[in-house]
């Protein structure tokens, strides 16, 4: 009963705006309640095992990315690693940065997902990133073993991803238009500069264009933007007074949570660039150097920062494929269910111990709502909250509630999943399913949080069948 | 005079010379276990003592009340007893806790359901009030999920002064594949109306105590109720389908 354990791969693969990488994992799953307790399954350990080359993401054009090459590129350290897609568990595909906006940015993802492993899922948008950036960076652990603030400023080739950590807990992230390859140069020319620099140009006498010679003026102007893009991430972390440029350089978010962190880490490419001495600061064709070394000699950044963090160039990849995925509750309840779940939309019911009957009404609420907005024929997931130990009269209510509305709503190919936070999958599954058909498909889970509007995978049960790997997503591709 | 123990231990410390509080209250989350509760000395304060004795208290009562006549009419269930008088028997002599002697044997066989796939019943063991607040939530669990899969559950009743290995007898008695005592655990300072389940496939007088699977610490404080019934259920019928019980059975 006790010590039962599995180990899993995981996969983790990063396609961003300059490089894309690869990285195995080793998942040790184990059930670490004792003799006479119900089953606890938990991760216990991570290793990575496998880190691909960094490869340069390969782009058609300018909008564009080269599907077949990055197909080739994950395909090819596969066979290095000696991976097979069906040794791979779990993990994830994440496309970061400028990449994301490209406009085949979702079809190259999910294809990729769809080769990488049964249960490799799609994730993409800043706020995912920012986060799986911060955990694989390890700022979330330092935030835990120090008990304070953390933030992480992960500084890649087209964004600046900034999550918050408190104490291990996501507290907010946000994410910025600043990276190391806004502006290209290649043989000391000015080869590309992006959209998302304009704000920073100067009005009269911008000297930043394609086929310039970064050299005297052009270089001053140059060291200048870096400079400004610097202090904007002074601003972003509230170590400075706000200012227009400020605003035009968010991405999607600013951090509103109004806390001074007490550290501040970088990963990213160009953390890498901070302390590096360099002969040639185009030596990557681009500004990263530079914004490398204007960082470094931010006092504000530079007072606060520390390197235990540890992962810098890697730390969204191994974010992807260490810290996407979570395990369910170990006491869960499904029947006839069709696994891997993936991408399923999470509408989200309120369960209060007064009104337990009104969660019929509230799914049939949702579901005519979302069913209006998108036509409804996918697959969906219910979640709530759930209340802390029912009473038996109060789970025979909720789950006649429920079943109400399965049983007029649902179509028959489509499932019930349900995901709960509270301890109360099991019993809840079950009650449920003695008012239902026998061969009614079902999935309860607990001890997942979710928020309205996201979406979730769910993987093929672990462990002698008692958890679920599971995947949280906020917001998929924002338009 | 306000009752001391109705705030939990988790809520209940004193940051006196304490450098970092939230640290302190952080890890007494982690923890039943009274830290920082402070000190004058060597000793404890003033209310960590009392508190202390209270919980103690509390403890000392749950093992000797009785389970009262209005909790078991209440479930409409049959009674009987074992070889115990009272709980100063049951304290000191465990092997009678243990017997089930003739006249309450017959109770049992004229009243119950003979060979069911599945005989519950619940006995008082060290914490009485584990009955009135887990059984009602408990058994309709466990009886509902074990009959939606087609499994025959005997007629349930309570064992008064009941230990464990009244299903040595009980078990056989009734001709039950598998019997599942739901019993008062012996409280500790943490919660005085926890209950165990223990559950044996065909028990016998000369089975081993390891043929016992067990699920411990059943209450709102630790696994509520009715997950831990789902999980029974899981149990039980794996058990039946293994046709064993036990450390022999990976469950």
């Amino acid at each position: 009963m006790t010590g039962i354990e599995e180990t899993v791969i995981s996969a983790g693969i990063d396609v961003g705006t300059s490089t894309t990488q690869v990285i195995f994992s080793q998942i040790r799953l184990k059930n670490t309640g004792g003799f006479g307790c119900i089953p606890k399954i938990e991760i216990i350990d991570k290793t990575i095992f496998y880190r691909s080359r960094i490869h340069f993401t390969p782009l058609i054009r300018e909008d564009e990315i080269d599907e077949k090459k990055v197909k080739q590129i994950v395909e090819e350290e596969y066979k290095t690693a000696g991976i097979k897609p069906s040794d791979v568990s779990m993990g994830a595909v994440i496309i970061t940065g400028e990449t994301s906006r490209k406009r085949n940015a979702k079809a190259v993802v999910h294809a990729l997902s769809d080769f990488a492993g049964d249960f490799v899922v799609a994730a993409a948008g800043p706020n995912m990133e920012s986060v799986l950036a911060g955990k694989g960076s390890g700022a979330q652990q330092l935030s835990k073993e120090k008990n304070c603030v953390v933030a992480n400023l992960d500084i890649g080739g087209g964004t600046t991803n900034i999550c918050y950590f408190e104490n291990g807990r996501v507290l907010d992230t946000a994410c910025f238009n600043i990276g190391g390859r806004l502006i290209r140069i290649e043989e000391s020319r000015i080869c590309y500069v992006s959209e998302k620099v304009r704000p920073l140009l100067k009005k009269e006498g911008n000297l930043i264009k394609t086929g310039a010679v970064a050299e005297g003026e052009v270089r001053i102007q140059l060291d200048s933007i870096t400079k400004e893009l610097v202090s904007i991430l002074e601003q972003s972390v509230t170590l400075g007074p706000k200012n227009d440029r400020f605003h035009a350089m968010i991405t999607n978010q600013q951090i509103t949570c109004g806390i001074e962190p007490d550290i501040i880490t970088f990963s990213g490419g160009v953390a890498d660039c901070m302390n590096v001495r360099q002969e040639d600061w185009f030596a990557f064709g681009d500004i990263g150097c530079l914004l490398g070394r204007e960082l470094a000699k931010s006092e504000a950044l530079i007072s606060k920062h520390s390197e235990s963090a540890g992962e810098t160039m890697n730390a969204t990849v191994i974010g992807a494929g260490n810290y996407s995925f979570e395990v369910s509750g170990s006491t869960i309840e499904y029947h006839n269910c069709t696994f891997p779940y993936k991408n399923i939309p999470v509408l989200f019911l309120e369960a209060e111990r007064e009104n337990l009957n009104g969660l019929e009404e509230q799914i049939k609420k949702q579901l005519a709502f979302y069913n209006s907005d998108t036509g409804g024929d996918s697959q969906i997931a219910f979640a709530f909250k759930g209340i802390a130990c029912p009473s038996y009269v109060e789970l025979e209510r909720m789950a006649q509630s429920i079943a109400n509305a399965a049983r007029q709503e649902f179509r028959n190919d489509e499932a019930l999943i349900l995901v709960i936070e509270s301890d109360i999958a099991k019993s809840l599954g079950q009650a449920i399913r003695r008012q239902m058909p026998r061969d009614y498909a079902i999935l309860c889970i607990d001890h997942i949080t979710c928020e309205p509007g996201d979406y979730i995978d769910i993987g093929v049960p672990a462990v002698s069948g008692k958890v679920v790997p599971v995947v949280v997503k906020t917001l998929l591709f924002q338009n | 005079m306000k009752d001391i123990t109705e705030s939990s231990i988790q809520k209940t410390g004193c940051e006196e010379g304490i450098l970092e509080p939230g640290l302190m209250w952080k890890a007494k989350q982690s923890t039943t276990a009274r830290i920082g509760i402070g000190h004058t000395g060597a000793r404890y304060k003033t209310n960590s003592m009392l508190r202390f004795l209270a919980d103690q208290a509390q403890a000392s009562d749950s093992v000797f009340t009785e389970v009262e006549d209005a909790v078991i009419k209440k479930m409409n269930i049959l009674e009987i007893h074992t070889k115990c008088r009272n709980k100063e028997d049951m304290i000191v002599r465990p092997d009678w806790g243990r017997i089930v002697e003739e006249d309450q044997q017959k109770l049992l066989l004229d009243n119950c359901k003979i060979n069911p796939d599945v005989q519950i019943y619940f006995g008082d063991g060290l914490c009485s009030p584990a009955i009135g607040a887990n059984i009602p939530d408990l058994f309709q669990v466990i009886s509902k999920g074990l009959a939606f899969e087609g499994k025959v559950v005997g007629t349930p009743f309570f064992v008064r002064y009941c230990r464990v290995n009244t299903a040595r007898t009980i078990g056989p008695l009734l001709g039950a594949k598998v019997t599942c005592v739901l019993i008062g655990e012996r409280p500790g300072l943490s919660t005085a109306e926890s209950m165990s389940a223990y559950i044996a496939y065909r028990p016998h007088p000369k089975m081993q105590e390891s043929e016992y699977t067990v699920v411990s610490n059943i209450s709102r404080y630790g696994i509520p109720p009715v997950e831990a019934a789902a999980h029974i259920v899981d149990l039980i019928l794996e058990i039946l389908e293994k046709k064993q019980s036990g450390i022999r059975v990976d469950l």
